[in-house]
């Protein structure tokens, strides 16, 4: 494909890269080392000394709430610290590495400090080394990467929402202003137009004299300098858009409040993953296992809860996972079967006979719960964001839409006074400067026909009609110009017709288009067959162009026409193939 | 002699046509003004003539019409063109004795093909006409055996962009659309120092000084549009969907 501005016509995607490359780089990101962070660690950074290690070791609250106080600010300390350290390393995989270090770093002090602080104050047996520093770190340091991904999930989807209503508030002063723009730009033009020159229409008139009297001698030759240095350039530089601030369509975007909500319904299932949700009930069991358990019974005890609450999730979603509920209920929903899992999986371990810590009934439940309140969350925030991203597709590719319409039709109603000027108005003042050469002196009667025919010619500027032809009659047209040369054979479908009748712009958009390409096929590709087809693609129409000939867009020379198909297609491309080449556009009825 | 459409007009009574046979001409011009000054004049001087608006409209009549002789404007709005008719026509009509009747100086930097070659074809501006004299005493050259030299104002030494060759014209219109010197040497398989030296020439050529206070490139390219040169743009890469 040699000319295919694709991007046009999908200009909401994403850019490709690996699920497992993204979500490392997330990690990088310097939200991993915020407060937020910090803060979604709290209740397991804090309650699990205070509850566990209390249940399991007994001792004052107070002592406890001591070690959870220090471990948290452990925490803080390493977290802060180094945050302006991220700064100067590197970028992108570089910095998740730091991140993930500095998580490896915070799991081990914190459990180190856990361990002396329980030590001094004498309310553990010893200082539980193995637990402390090789066990009980990858739980944090799991809890970490997992806040972390969630906080900089969050800022994405922030970020996403903020562009899709910067997009949308585009779109809608756009759509809004649509007609405003392109009667404002017209206007400008003549205007210009006018400035350009009225000066020499006034001397041609005052030259004329009231009743005539002029003569050919003083006359023509001034008209003749107008007509070349005035009028001729600006004709040609109106089509060419070199004018300065013609180019481009003003708009501001609009700063809008970032509001999406999250969709009034959700299906059970966004808060029932069973793998996701396996792999995490096999983390937070884990510790539970090891501290009390023998190696093979713990590791036995883990993945029995993994499987267990993930078969149980699985059979959920496959029997109940499409109802949809009201929000609020569906995540009240999610947490209650959350909950019962917990209640049924020691059960469930007991009777297929696997080793069970003590005392782990209460603290299973509140666990299950508590998984069932990130699985919530994150299946509601996970579905607010495939809906944000859908809208934001949506939009943008609407707005791609609404700017080509205003481009078409600028560029349409800039053609169409280039061609007033050019035509009409300068061809009017040719056959005057004629009349007047050939008169020798200008009667009273010539002055009043050429102040008509001036008047005449430059009343079309602000009256000429869209008139466009109806697209049968046009495509006759141009099958009659080159009858004889190039067999055209047209294909309309029946629904083109219609659909194009009263789109006046979007018509005159097609018909410019196959014009341009049959006399591109024939001209610069020496076709001598063409075949037109055009039919409905939606609520787009789609001209194809086949030729037999050698194409019209050599390594030389560029592409020729691509100017017009630019400004008039939403969509186009020309390809090459076996025996000829097609040309594909795009023209949407917005 | 007079001419009853235009009062005092200087043209020498020995051009005008033997009438024992009428002579056909066809007249496409889109200014209908235009059009019918020069159907009036045509017919004062006994050509029997078809005057049509649109290309298509002039097949469409030719095929009946059978012209002897014809008057083309090029740029006849509407995508169309005169120099396209023309070659259309000469298939039907090879014998059919062609006068460019146009705005553009050079057909060079129009888009256009090459006009078609021989004696029966003229060329006139319509800039540099002070009367229809010139246009009959083209169509009248054409028709006959006499040279037609005079009426080639596409080889006149004074038109815009004469002293540029084919090459430097190429890479002005290359510059027009917009590509860089490293651009245009991609697409004329050069280099850029070559582009930049053609570029040079261009300047001199047109007379643009080097001064510091000026982008020769952005006057070139200036007048390059104002003749109505056409850019020859490559095929648009857009990186962003919307502007």
């Amino acid at each position: 494909m040699q000319a295919a501005p694709g991007d046009r016509s999908d200009p909401g995607a994403a850019p490709p890269a690996g699920r497992v490359r993204t979500a490392w780089l997330r990690i990088g990101d310097p939200a991993a080392l915020s407060w937020r962070v910090i803060f979604l660690m709290l209740p397991a950074v804090i309650f699990s000394p205070v509850l566990a290690d209390h249940a399991l070791y007994g001792g004052p609250w107070s002592a406890w709430i001591v070690v959870a106080g220090i471990a948290e600010v452990v925490l803080i300390a390493i977290l802060v610290g180094a945050r302006p350290l991220l700064a100067r390393v590197g970028t992108g995989g570089a910095r998740s590495a730091f991140v993930l270090a500095t998580f490896v770093t915070a799991g081990v002090v914190r459990g180190a400090a856990i361990g002396t602080t329980e030590a001094v104050l004498g309310i553990a047996p010893d200082f539980e080394v193995l637990f402390r520093l090789v066990i009980g770190p990858p739980f944090i340091i799991a809890l970490l990467l997992l806040a972390a991904t969630a906080v900089v999930l969050h800022d994405e989807h922030q970020a996403i929402v903020a562009r899709l209503e910067a997009e949308r508030a585009r779109l809608l002063a756009l759509r809004r202003s649509v007609d405003f723009l392109l009667e404002r730009a017209r206007r400008e033009l003549v205007a210009r137009v006018h400035e350009t020159i009225d000066p020499g229409l006034r001397e041609l008139d005052a030259a004329l004299g009231p009743d005539g009297g002029a003569s050919a001698g003083s006359v023509v030759p001034a008209l003749r300098t107008f007509i070349e240095r005035e009028v001729r350039g600006f004709s040609h530089r109106i089509v060419a858009d070199a004018e300065p601030g013609e180019s481009g369509v003003p708009i501001d975007p609009v700063r809008a409040r970032p509001q999406v909500p999250i969709p009034p319904r959700l299906p059970l299932a966004s808060g029932l993953r069973p793998a996701f949700l396996a792999v995490l009930y096999l983390v937070i069991s884990a510790p539970s296992g090891l501290r009390t358990l023998p190696a093979p019974e713990a590791i036995a005890w883990s993945v029995g809860v993994a499987l267990t609450a993930g078969g149980l999730l699985w059979l959920t979603r496959r029997i109940a996972g499409r109802v949809e509920l009201p929000t609020p209920l569906q995540l009240a929903a999610v947490v209650v079967v959350h909950a019962i899992i917990g209640v049924l999986v020691i059960p469930i371990l007991r009777t297929i006979g696997l080793a069970v810590p003590p005392n782990v009934t209460a603290a299973a439940i509140a666990t299950s719960a508590f998984v069932g309140v990130v699985a919530a969350i994150a299946g509601a925030v996970g579905a607010r964001r495939t809906a944000t991203e859908a809208d934001l597709r949506e939009t943008v590719l609407a707005l791609a839409e609404t700017v080509a319409d205003l481009r078409r039709r600028t560029w349409l109603t800039r053609r169409r006074i280039a061609t007033v000027l050019h035509g009409t108005i300068q061809g009017t003042l040719h056959v005057a400067a004629i009349r007047i050469a050939s008169a020798g002196t200008v009667d009273a009667e010539l002055a009043a026909t050429i102040r008509r025919e001036i008047a005449a010619a430059l009343e079309t500027l602000t009256t000429t009609s869209d008139a466009v032809p109806d697209l049968a009659a046009a495509l006759d047209d141009i099958t009659a110009l080159w009858d004889g040369t190039c067999a055209i054979d047209t294909r309309v479908d029946g629904e083109v017709g219609p659909a194009l009748a009263p789109r006046t712009d979007a018509r005159a958009a097609v018909i410019e288009v196959v014009r341009e390409a049959v006399g591109n096929a024939v001209r610069h590709g020496g076709a001598s067959a063409v075949t037109i087809a055009i039919s409905m693609a939606g609520s787009a129409v789609e001209a194809r162009v086949d030729d037999d000939g050698r194409g019209w867009q050599g390594e030389r020379g560029g592409g020729m026409g691509s100017r017009l198909f630019d400004e008039l297609c939403d969509a186009w491309s020309h390809e090459r193939r076996d025996g000829g080449t097609t040309l594909r556009a795009r023209i949407a009825l917005t | 002699m007079t001419n009853p459409a235009l009062p005092g007009s200087t043209l020498d009574p020995r051009s005008r046509p033997d009438d024992s046979f009428v002579r056909r001409l066809l007249v496409v011009e889109d200014l209908a003004l235009m059009r019918d000054l020069i159907a009036t004049v045509f017919r004062g001087h006994g050509f029997e003539v078809a005057a049509v608006g649109s290309a298509a409209e002039a097949r469409r009549v030719a095929k009946t019409f059978d012209p002897d002789a014809a008057i083309l404007d090029i740029d006849l709005g509407d995508g169309q063109n005169g120099v396209d008719l023309a070659h259309a026509l000469l298939r039907a009509h090879p014998y059919l004795a062609i006068t460019f009747l146009t705005d553009a100086g050079d057909p060079r930097i129009a888009r256009t093909d090459p006009l078609p070659e021989g004696a029966t074809i003229a060329y006139l501006g319509k800039s540099g006409m002070t009367d229809l004299d010139r246009l009959i005493g083209a169509v009248e050259a054409t028709l006959t055996d006499a040279s037609n030299a005079r009426y080639r104002d596409d080889r006149a030494g004074t038109r815009p962009f004469a002293r540029l060759t084919p090459a430097q014209l190429e890479v002005l219109a290359l510059a027009a659309g917009g590509l860089s010197n490293a651009g245009i040497a991609g697409v004329r398989g050069t280099n850029a120092r070559t582009v930049e030296r053609i570029l040079q020439y261009v300047y001199e050529a047109l007379g643009i000084p080097a001064d510091p206070a000026m982008n020769q490139r952005v006057v070139a390219i200036g007048r390059f549009l104002e003749e109505g040169g056409q850019p020859l743009t490559l095929p648009a890469v857009t990186t962003a969907g919307p502007r």
